[in-house]
């Protein structure tokens, strides 16, 4: 027997809302129902029944064409807060790897706005790089260090600074002005690697989305990243694991209504995508670490 | 935008931190997020206040300021048992020469700019704690038979924050340290409550569910403590 029918006693929260002119499909029986009544009452009802009303179907003529930047805010805010809402209408959208893509470029051109800025402020708040570099130097040289030790710490210390002032963005405003156009970049390759890995990963699993659709829907996870719009403010630190988890949650659920896959297998696939990316991302940011470590530290 | 939509009502934060059931229902996970932001931004306000007045007194950044005051402490820190190529006492004063460098902000917005980062950092941190944990905590309860979704589960654990606020009497003498290490408890004990009535599994697969990430990080923490020493070990040895 199909859920569709009586209702469970005990009421659920985070009910998914559901539009005039929808049907939803059911993932017990595979048959749609349409009509608001209907599907209001499928959807309020039970915590297991949910999982029913995730892919939302809407006829042509009420289909998504393009996002509003204007409704960017509340749309993010939703995917935060877990609700199927942003990634139904990034799923039904006519092009939802264009809207992913427009997303990610933005989120990563305001992340690198307010990280240049808070670079700016960091270092006006901070003594001189250069006088503390030497003031570090100085007390290393009336340690007990051999003279040939020395010269080696001091080397290295001078070799491994920049980095250092390029990590923390102290005194490093030359290398925040080249990360407004490398963090976006970075964001949409790293998204287009996750989208790729987990649509893989999906169809491995099961999934039914198509390749858009799932970019579309993974996009959505680099909402959290949001957070280091905080960083404008000198000594504010956004911690790298909650955005990441966030992230993997979100495109957890993005997974859950683009390939209709049950709770675990999305879980599966999001995590499991996220480790193939931080593996690449890691090997990436080694090698160009590497290629600044040969230059001598200018970018 | 309607505050009651981002926070619940000071009823339901009652009832949840009196561990009543009622307290952990009816209530969205926008209204925890906004909940865990704004406890962590009142909590935050005192050290914040404390921060400010240390730095400005200083004149110069927060971190600056702290290093300065450790630099007498790291002078009585028995360094040269170590390792002979650290000398205390040169060590503490070069510690206080870098905290002496002037920066070219005046002291006082240098001071406020790094007390004001200082102070988001209570909210984003708590905030991490209530994601991050609570990923583990939903992974074990999956593991042991629980079948909610994660929006309530987040709902009602974003509770803890709510005695968590004491957290923040932590620069009062004394009496500070007693208030942090009852919050930290009463906020676990919240959790824990918490996540049984949102599972509803059993209170002993509850707790289990809710200390096997704890236990997992401590051990996870032990091994990198270690792996970190004897890596500090060796580059000692060879310098």
């Amino acid at each position: 027997m199909c859920h569709f029918s009586p209702p469970p006693k005990q009421p659920a929260y985070g009910t998914v809302k559901i539009f005039e002119g929808r049907s939803v499909l059911c993932y017990h029986c595979r048959k749609r129902a349409s009509g608001l009544a209907q599907a209001s009452c499928i959807l309020k009802y039970g915590p297991t029944l949910i999982r029913i009303a995730l892919r939302v179907y809407r006829p042509d003529s009420l289909r998504n064409y393009m996002l509003q930047p204007q409704n960017y805010p509340q749309f993010i805010g939703k995917a935060l807060l877990l609700e199927p809402d942003p990634f139904v209408e990034m799923v039904d959208d006519d092009n939802p790897w264009i809207e992913g893509l427009f997303l990610c470029a933005t989120i990563g051109v305001l992340v690198a706005a307010a990280q240049l800025v808070g670079s700016l402020l960091l270092t006006v708040s901070l003594p001189h790089s250069e006088a503390l570099l030497n003031m570090v130097l100085a007390g290393l040289r009336q340690s007990a260090l051999g003279d040939e030790s020395l010269l080696e710490t001091e080397r290295t210390l001078r070799t491994l600074w920049p980095l250092l002032l390029a990590y923390t963005g102290y005194d490093s405003v030359g290398f925040r002005i080249f990360t407004l156009a490398a963090t976006p970049l970075g964001l949409i390759g790293q998204w287009l690697l996750f989208g790729l890995t987990s649509h893989l990963l999906a169809r491995a699993a099961g999934g039914q989305g198509a390749l858009g659709q799932t970019l579309g829907a993974v996009a959505l996870s680099a909402a959290p990243r949001l957070l280091y719009l905080f960083s404008m403010i000198p000594f504010v630190s956004v911690a790298a694991v909650l955005v990441h988890v966030w992230g993997i949650l979100i495109a957890f659920r993005g997974l859950e209504v683009a390939h209709e896959l049950p709770p675990w297998p999305a879980a599966l696939v999001a995590g499991g995508a996220w480790l193939l990316t931080l593996l690449v991302s890691a090997v990436v940011v080694l090698l160009v670490a590497f290629l600044l470590f040969l230059a001598g530290g200018n970018p | 935008m309607n505050p009651r939509h981002w926070l619940p009502t000071p009823q339901k934060m009652s009832d949840a931190v009196q561990l009543r059931a009622s307290g952990f229902t009816e209530t969205s996970m926008r209204q925890s997020l906004g909940m865990v932001l704004v406890l962590g931004l009142l909590a935050g306000f005192i050290p914040f206040l404390v921060n400010w007045e240390q730095a400005a007194t200083a004149g110069s950044a927060l971190p600056l300021a702290r290093l300065g005051a450790q630099a007498s402490r790291i002078q009585a820190t028995p360094l040269t048992y170590i390792s002979p190529m650290f000398d205390p006492v040169i060590l503490g004063e070069t510690v206080q020469l870098i905290a002496g460098l002037p920066q070219p902000l005046p002291g006082w917005l240098a001071a406020f700019l790094s007390a004001l980062g200082e102070w988001i950092n209570w909210p984003l941190r708590w905030l991490a704690l209530w994601i991050v944990y609570g990923a583990l905590v939903m992974a074990c309860n999956k593991a042991l038979g629980a079948t909610n979704r994660l929006q309530p589960f987040f709902a009602a654990t974003g509770f803890a924050a709510a005695p968590l606020i004491l957290v923040g009497l932590s620069p009062v003498p004394c009496l500070g340290r007693i208030c942090s290490a009852v919050g930290v408890i009463w906020a676990f004990v919240v959790y824990a409550r918490a996540n049984e009535e949102v599972t509803n599994l059993s209170r002993s697969r509850s707790l289990a569910a809710v200390l096997l990430p704890l236990l997992i990080l401590l051990i996870l923490s032990l091994l990198a403590l270690a792996l970190f020493g004897l890596l500090l070990y060796l580059v000692v040895s060879a310098v």
